[in-house]
Order: C-alpha cells, then sequence, then structure tokens
C-alpha cells in the first residue's frame, strides 16, 4: 500500500508515574481522515497515551510525529497549534462562564482592542453547535449544566478550535443512543473531511459501528492495532483482557415480594434558579425490585438524585423508607437506610486528595466496624479496605495513595465498592457503570442483581439503555421533570423508549 | 525504594534550608561580614549551651501554639490568618484572669489557660459564623479581625486595665501563682513548651484516630463529599475553627504567663503571622509542627546573638525565613519530578541490561 499518510505516529512511548509504569513501548499509528478507536481496561493507560498526545502529560520515553514530522508536545497550546483538540474524561470548563465563553475561551472574538465582542461569540458558539447538530444554550453558566451537557460543550469547544485531530476521551459514557448516534454523524462527517478521531470508549458495540481501526492497551502495553473489519467484539474482548470474555448475566430471581421498601409521593423540586425541575413525581420500588428511571439528561435525574441523597430542597412530596418519611432527614442519617452513588464522582463521590483508604472509609467513621474503643483501628479498617479492593478489582498500587492517581474507572469501582458495602435496604445508584470497562460492568451489575435477590430496593439512575434493559423489573422514563411513561422492559422496544426519552411520545397523556 | 520515599520529603526541606544558608551567605559578604562568624554566632545563639537552648525552646513555645491552631484550621477547610488575633484575645484573657482571678495556686493556671482557650476560640469563631451564614470569605475576614484584636486589647490596656504610672499600655503583673513554672532556672523556659507539645501530639491523634478528626481531614479538602457520607458540615466548621482559635488564644497565654508576666500592648512580634508559616511548611501536620517552631524560634534568637557579634542585623534571619518559605512552596512540583527523574534512570539502565520493566 503506497503513501499512506499518518496523522499522528507514537513509537516506543513510555510514561511512569512514581513506580508505576502506566505506558510501556507503546506504538500507535492513526491514519489521517480514519476514526481510530483505543480500547482497554479501566488502567490500561489510555488516558495516559492521549494526554501525552495533547502535551498534558510529558512521556518519559518515547517519540511522537504529528502528520509526518517528529514534534514534542510541551502544552496543550503546542498541540493545539498542531491541529491537536481533546475532550477529557473529566470536564475542564471554567464553571462561572457562559457556554459561549468556554467555547471561546483564548480566542475571544475582539469588538476594540480590549473588549470582548459578546453578541459574536454567542454567534460563534450558536453557529457551531447548529453545524454539529450538539444542541446546548450558549447564554447558560456553565455550572447550571447537567454532565451530559457538559459533555457538549467540551465537545464544541474542541470542534471550534478547528482541531483537526480530534481526541475524545469516552465521549458517550454520558450520552444516550441517540446522542451517540448524533456524535457518530458528526465524527463520520469529520472523517469524511480528512480529519482524524481518536476515540476512547469502554463500548465495544460503537468501536465496531464506528471506527476504521482499532488499537488495544493492555496493562500499559500494545496488544496491537487491528482493522475493525477484521475483527469482532468478541475478539476485542479476548485482546483487551488477556482471556476470553466469558460472562453470563446473573439469574434473577422471580420476584415474590409485593413489599413496598422506598417510595416516592409527590416529589418537588426547584433549581436555584427558582425552576421547577421536578414536578410532582411518585414512584414505588418494591423489596427484591430494580426500578429504573431513564432519561436524557437535563431533565431532571441529577435533581432527582440530589433530592434523595439530601442535597436539595425538597419543596413538597415525601420519601419514604418503609412507610418512614426522611424527605427533611440530613445526610447521616438518610444513610442508615440508604446507600447512594452519585452521577458525580469527582466531587461528590469522591475525595480526589485523599487516599483510596479514606474514600473507601466514607460513611463508616462513627461506625464501630474499624475501632476499637472510641478510637480508629486502622487494621480493621485497611482490611476493611483491602476486601472491598479486592473484591471489586480496584487497580491502585496501594491502599494509601491519592485517589486522583487512579484511573476514571478505578475510582468509580471505589465509590462503587463502598456503597454496595453497607448493606442498606435502599440503593438509590446513579449511572454505576460510566466510565467503567466490560469486565467491572458486568461485576457491577452483577452485584446490582444480587442486591436485588436479596430483597433490596435498588432505584437506579441511568441513561445507558444497555444497562436499563440489562437490569431494570420496571422502567420509567422522565422527561422535563415528570413521569411520562412506564413499561416492563419487555414491553417496549429501546428505539421506543427512546421516543419517550426525548419527549416525542408520552406528553399527550400527562399534559 | 520505600525508604527512599519516606526520605525525599525531609531531604528537600533540608535542601531548601541549606539553599537559604546560600543565599544568606551572599548577603552576609555583601553586607562585609565573615559568613562563617555569623552563621557560628548564631547557631551558638540558638543551640550552644543550656541556657541558649533554654532560650530557643521558650521562643518556640507560642509559635508551637499558634502554629498549631492555624494547622488545626487549615485542615479542616479553614484558612486561618488569624492566629495572630486568637493570640492576642487569648493572652487578654489569660491575663485578667492571672491578674485579678482570687484563685488558689493550683487552679490559676488552668482557669487562665481555659480562659486564653476560650477567648481564641470564641474569636475564631466569628469568622466561622460568617462563613457559614453569609459565605464570607475567610482569609479576608480572618485577616482584618486581626487588626480589631490588636487595637481592642491595647484600648483594653491603656484604659481601663492599664497599671498605674506604666510608661505604655500594660497591665499590671500577673499573680506569682499564675507564672508557668520554670523547666530551666534563669531562662523563661518553661512547662508551657510540654503543654504545646501534649497539644500537637492530641491534635495528631485526633486526626488520625477519631471520627471527627477523619471528617475534619475530609472536609478540609472536599466539602462536597464531606456533606455526601454524612459530615455535618457547618459543626465541624465551627468546631475546627474554635480549636484553632483556641489554640492560637492559649499561645498568648504562653507569652503572658510564661515569658511576659503581663499583658503589654503590641505583646506578640508576628507569632500568629509566624505560626501560619510554620503551619505551612510543616504540611498542616501537627507533629511537624513542632520542629518547624523550633527552627523559627532558634533563627529568633539567635539572630539576636548574631546581631551582637557582628554588625549582620538580625533581619537577615527573617531572609532566611522568607527563603524557607520560597523554596518549600517549590518542594512539591519538585519532589514529584525528582521520583519520576530517578524511575526513568532506572528503567534506561534496566533496558540497557536487557531485563526489561515488569
Ligand atoms: N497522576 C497520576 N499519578 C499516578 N498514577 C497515575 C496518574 N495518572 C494515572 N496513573 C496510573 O496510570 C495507569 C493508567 O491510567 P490511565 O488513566 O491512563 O488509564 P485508562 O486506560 O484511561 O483507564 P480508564 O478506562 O479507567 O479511564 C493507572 O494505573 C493509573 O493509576
Ligand atoms: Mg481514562
Amino acid at each position: 500500500m503506497p503513501n499512506i499518510e499518518y496523522a499522528v505516529e507514537m513509537t516506543d512511548v513510555c510514561k511512569n508515574y512514581g513506580l508505576l509504569q502506566a505506558n510501556k513501548d507503546v506504538n500507535i499509528k492513526v491514519i489521517k481522515g480514519e476514526i481510530h478507536a483505543i480500547v482497554g481496561e479501566n488502567g490500561a493507560g489510555k488516558t495516559t497515551l492521549t494526554s501525552i498526545l495533547y502535551g498534558l502529560v510529558a512521556p518519559s520515553s518515547g517519540n511522537v510525529k504529528v502528520n509526518g514530522r517528529p514534534v514534542k508536545i510541551s502544552s496543550p497550546k503546542a498541540a493545539i497549534a498542531l491541529g491537536i483538540g481533546m475532550v477529557h474524561q473529566h470536564f475542564k470548563l471554567v464553571p462561572n462562564f457562559t457556554v459561549a465563553e468556554n467555547i471561546c475561551l483564548g480566542q475571544e472574538p475582539l469588538k476594540s482592542l480590549r473588549r470582548v465582542d459578546k453578541k459574536k461569540m454567542i454567534a460563534h458558539a450558536r453557529n457551531i453547535s447548529e453545524k454539529y447538530g450538539l444542541k446546548v444554550d450558549p447564554e447558560k453558566k456553565v455550572c447550571d449544566l447537567s454532565v451530559g451537557l457538559l459533555q457538549r460543550v467540551e465537545i464544541l469547544k474542541a470542534l471550534s478550535r478547528g482541531a483537526d485531530i480530534l481526541i475524545l476521551d469516552e465521549p458517550t459514557a454520558v450520552l444516550t443512543p441517540l446522542e451517540c448516534q448524533e456524535l457518530f454523524k458528526v465524527l463520520r462527517g469529520m472523517s469524511e473531511q480528512g480529519k482524524t478521531v481518536l476515540l476512547i470508549t469502554h463500548k465495544l458495540k460503537e468501536v465496531m459501528e464506528v471506527s476504521h481501526h482499532i488499537t488495544v492497551l493492555r496493562r500499559g502495553l500494545t496488544m496491537g492495532t487491528v482493522k475493525t473489519s477484521d475483527t469482532d467484539e468478541h475478539r476485542l474482548a479476548g485482546l483487551m483482557m488477556g482471556r476470553e470474555a466469558d460472562f453470563v448475566p446473573l439469574e434473577k430471581k422471580p420476584q415474590e415480594e409485593e413489599k413496598i421498601t422506598f417510595s416516592i409521593r409527590g416529589l418537588q423540586v426547584r433549581d436555584s434558579f427558582n425552576m421547577i425541575k421536578l414536578k410532582d413525581i411518585s414512584l414505588d420500588v418494591k423489596a427484591g425490585e430494580i426500578l429504573t428511571v431513564a432519561g436524557v439528561e437535563g431533565n431532571g435525574q441529577s435533581e432527582l438524585v440530589e433530592a434523595l441523597m439530601g442535597f436539595a430542597h425538597i419543596e413538597q412530596g415525601q420519601v419514604l423508607v418503609d412507610g418512614e418519611d426522611i424527605a427533611h432527614q440530613d445526610v447521616r442519617s438518610r444513610r442508615k437506610y440508604c446507600s447512594f452513588i452519585p452521577e458525580d464522582r469527582m466531587k461528590t463521590g469522591l475525595n480526589l486528595a485523599a487516599s483510596v483508604h479514606d474514600n473507601l472509609l466514607g460513611g463508616r467513621q462513627r461506625s464501630p466496624e474499624i475501632r476499637r474503643g472510641p478510637f480508629f483501628d486502622y487494621k480493621k479498617s485497611s482490611r476493611l479496605a483491602a476486601d472491598l479492593v479486592e473484591k471489586f478489582n480496584i487497580k491502585t498500587a496501594g491502599l494509601d495513595i491519592e485517589a486522583s492517581s487512579l484511573s476514571g474507572g478505578n475510582q468509580q469501582k471505589i465509590v462503587v465498592a463502598r456503597e454496595m458495602s453497607f448493606g442498606n435496604k435502599v440503593l438509590v445508584v446513579a449511572q454505576p457503570s460510566r466510565g467503567v470497562d466490560i469486565g467491572a460492568t458486568n461485576f457491577i451489575h452483577e452485584q446490582l442483581i444480587a442486591a436485588r435477590n436479596a430483597g433490596r430496593a435498588v432505584l437506579l439512575i441511568s441513561t445507558d439503555l444497555d444497562e436499563v434493559y440489562a437490569l431494570s423489573d420496571r422502567i420509567h422514563v422522565l422527561f422535563d421533570g415528570k413521569i411520562v411513561g412506564s413499561f416492563t422492559p419487555d414491553s417496549i422496544s429501546q428505539q421506543e423508549i427512546g421516543l419517550y426519552m426525548t419527549g416525542v411520545k408520552g406528553l399527550e397523556g400527562t399534559a | 525504594m520505600k525508604i527512599f520515599r519516606k526520605l525525599l520529603l525531609p531531604f528537600i526541606s533540608l535542601c531548601a534550608f541549606l539553599v537559604s544558608l546560600v543565599i544568606g551567605t551572599v548577603i552576609i559578604l555583601l553586607n562585609g561580614d565573615n559568613p562563617l562568624v555569623a552563621y557560628g554566632a548564631l547557631i551558638e545563639g540558638a543551640f550552644n549551651g543550656m541556657s541558649n537552648l533554654a532560650g530557643t525552646l521558650s521562643s518556640a513555645t507560642p509559635l508551637i501554639f499558634t502554629g498549631l491552631g492555624v494547622a488545626v484550621a487549615f485542615k479542616g477547610g479553614m484558612a486561618n490568618i488569624g492566629a495572630e488575633g486568637q493570640l492576642y484575645m487569648g493572652g487578654m484573657a489569660a491575663a485578667l484572669v492571672g491578674v485579678y482571678l482570687p484563685l488558689p495556686g493550683f487552679l490559676l493556671i488552668p482557669v487562665a489557660l481555659l480562659a486564653a482557650f476560650l477567648a481564641g476560640g470564641l474569636y475564631g469563631l466569628i469568622p466561622a459564623t460568617l462563613k457559614i451564614k453569609t459565605g464570607t470569605n475567610e482569609v479576608v475576614t480572618t485577616l482584618m479581625l486581626n487588626y480589631v484584636a490588636i487595637l481592642f486589647t491595647s484600648y483594653l490596656v491603656n484604659y481601663p486595665f492599664k497599671a498605674p504610672g506604666a510608661p505604655l499600655g500594660m497591665t499590671v503583673n500577673i499573680q506569682k501563682a499564675a507564672r508557668l513554672p520554670l523547666l530551666y532556672p534563669g531562662s523563661r523556659f518553661n512547662v508551657g513548651f510540654l503543654l504545646a507539645i501534649a497539644a500537637c501530639i492530641l491534635v495528631a491523634v485526633m486526626f488520625r484516630y477519631t471520627g471527627a478528626g477523619y471528617e475534619m481531614r475530609m472536609l478540609g479538602r472536599n466539602s462536597i463529599f464531606s456533606k455526601y457520607i454524612g459530615v455535618d458540615v457547618n459543626a465541624r466548621t465551627l468546631q475546627c475553627m474554635f480549636l484553632g482559635g483556641g489554640f492560637a488564644g492559649i499561645g498568648g497565654a504562653a507569652l503572658v504567663l510564661g515569658i511576659q508576666y503581663r499583658f503589654v500592648q503590641n505583646i506578640s512580634p508576628g507569632y500568629g503571622f509566624d505560626g501560619l508559616t510554620i503551619a505551612l511548611m510543616a504540611g498542616f501536620s501537627a507533629i511537624g509542627v513542632i520542629p518547624m517552631a523550633i527552627l523559627f524560634g532558634a533563627l529568633r534568637s539567635g539572630g539576636l546573638t548574631m546581631e551582637l557579634a557582628t554588625s549582620v542585623p538580625s533581619e537577615l534571619s527573617k531572609v532566611i525565613q522568607a527563603v524557607i518559605i520560597l523554596f518549600m512552596a517549590a518542594q512539591v512540583s519538585f519532589s514529584k519530578y525528582f521520583t519520576e527523574f530517578m524511575t526513568g534512570l532506572r528503567h534506561r539502565r534496566e533496558k540497557k541490561q536487557g531485563t526489561g520493566g515488569s
């Protein structure tokens, strides 16, 4: 094959974090104009590799070529100058700025020498937002956006910088299937225009659907690059994990109990601007049931979880656990009956600056399990933490290292491990497998089904329809702060439920 | 390799200290003095002989308390720049008890210390309350409240509690029984030092081994997470500021009951601000405060000797302190770079030997 043009060539790239080798002699060649996927388990080194390309992380050794020319990329600025853009796994936006300001950050259109042309900025933001079909209000402040919308802003920001090579680190984790399809359309369009896309994702289905070539990483090593048309999900999973993926979903016990453990009655919640975000939400979760609230980001799921956690003021309504109203209790009292997996792990679910041990301990600081007399017993707590690390296969260099140095998926596993470990009768679980690899997703699903089989009430909030269908006993669809439909998974197709989630269907009945 | 990691931080602290000595040397040379003589005098003045050592430890005593007061508050997420003011309030309270309360001897000191703790602690509650109720940034309020406390105590000792006939604002001497017992006669080195050490150990144990300590540590780093795991964020904020203010207040008591034996206006030569530096250098570790405070005490008391022996002004020790702070601030990123560099070397060596990394 004569003169294949490579947009990116990375040879023998190594990256050491202290004693840990996140990348070991990684080799990857990305053909210009292709969508190139990078897959691997949590902690395989995907984020590290792409961060090197974007100049965020300095490689310990190795060479990088961009468009055939050897380069040293020492900062994101240098990367942007080379036409490289990146959308991070963890958002990097200025919370107090508007969407438009974030998109134009550093390249604001100027009115005069010093004054920023706000109108132009908003017009520009609206323009590219429409051009790529990623809808978001340019005048909204970023801190008021849900995770899903933040994602869109990040993508728009990179696109607006005219990136020729776009790196996307797990962009689809927060999107609905429909939004995914839209994103893929955007990516394919870019590819047709000769732009190159580097895509990291854990969802092999997506990889098979959208990419041209796939590079597999395992424990920091390159396992090889394959042509997408020459492989399948099964073989990829084998390459990633070093063994055959042999997942058999845990059997759901037939539901016997009719006892309602957890219920919400007429819940109404407003946001900080006094806008009603949840209107008259009522639902019941039986013991031994997984009830799912499905919906597109921004329709009230975040508010629902926050209200249940005790983070948002409940204006009206009740939250009942075995008949007791906990709507106005503080967080600590709620935790006696409920465990929470919040959708945001960076700030809420984890204390990134604290050790893995301290993170796994959260919520138990007053429990006799880890004490001797009035004092902590570190032997007990370390054993508890070590057990969770082992059980949930959290890849960490030790219990006493900072949680921030773990890979994204392993951070999520800490949250899940901790919250599942209390044995509470109510589990409120938001996006439990976001950013987690296939093996770990299966494991988390297994744990949730086991909790259900053990008679616990699980309220799942998820945008991932595969997850919704794999787990739910019943599904409620949330749209614009209201429940617009209730189904069992076998009574409705994914396509149709998508219509309810986007408000095409369902509104007539509730208006 | 583990030992290497453990030693890395102290090693870098030492480097910072050495570099600041080198810079000090340059200044001494520019001043036309012999650095060896000057540093000799400084070290001698600080450590040579029991009486000099006692002097160093006695000036370290209030510094340990203020350093601890800052460290506790910062650990719990309150940027307490107000140790100076809390020290003044505590010192004033201790002086009033020491002067006026007709208590039997064995009670006088504990009551005076308690009064100092309460006064400093309550004063610390003001910025904490403002932060909780109105969201006011505590950096600003604690800083401003320093001046309020300095001026307020200055008023008290110039008007209502002024010692008759005194040339400047001061109380009369405290009762003999209120003086902190000396540990080395002929100096002002007293049991306050032991109390300070005990306080540091107590705080360290609290942070490491109690639920309250865990909650404060978590709160200091991430308040949203803390709320989520069931911490009463407001209560803990108040508590850690009360503790921090209280310890700084006892620092004032240590000055009044242990060194001056009365409250004099402008009693502190910036012990509260030194406490901030000390806490920073100690990485807000309660135990780490002790050696840092002793180092600062040594620079203080040795600096005076140096000034007497040479023409180098004692301000030089201030310069040294400033340079240390600078290097401390740079240390974190430096140590990261250093470890990575070392492992990079190791991997390269392994590759050359063909063993490969695993
Ligand atoms: N700043 C850091 N300090 C120390 N170790 C780190 C740091 N960043 C990453 N690591 C380690 O490097 C390894 C690779 O991490 P990386 O984030 O690249 O994984 P990943 O493939 O993106 O995983 P995930 O799918 O979970 O996001 C992990 O073991 C992680 O713990
Ligand atoms: Mg990652």
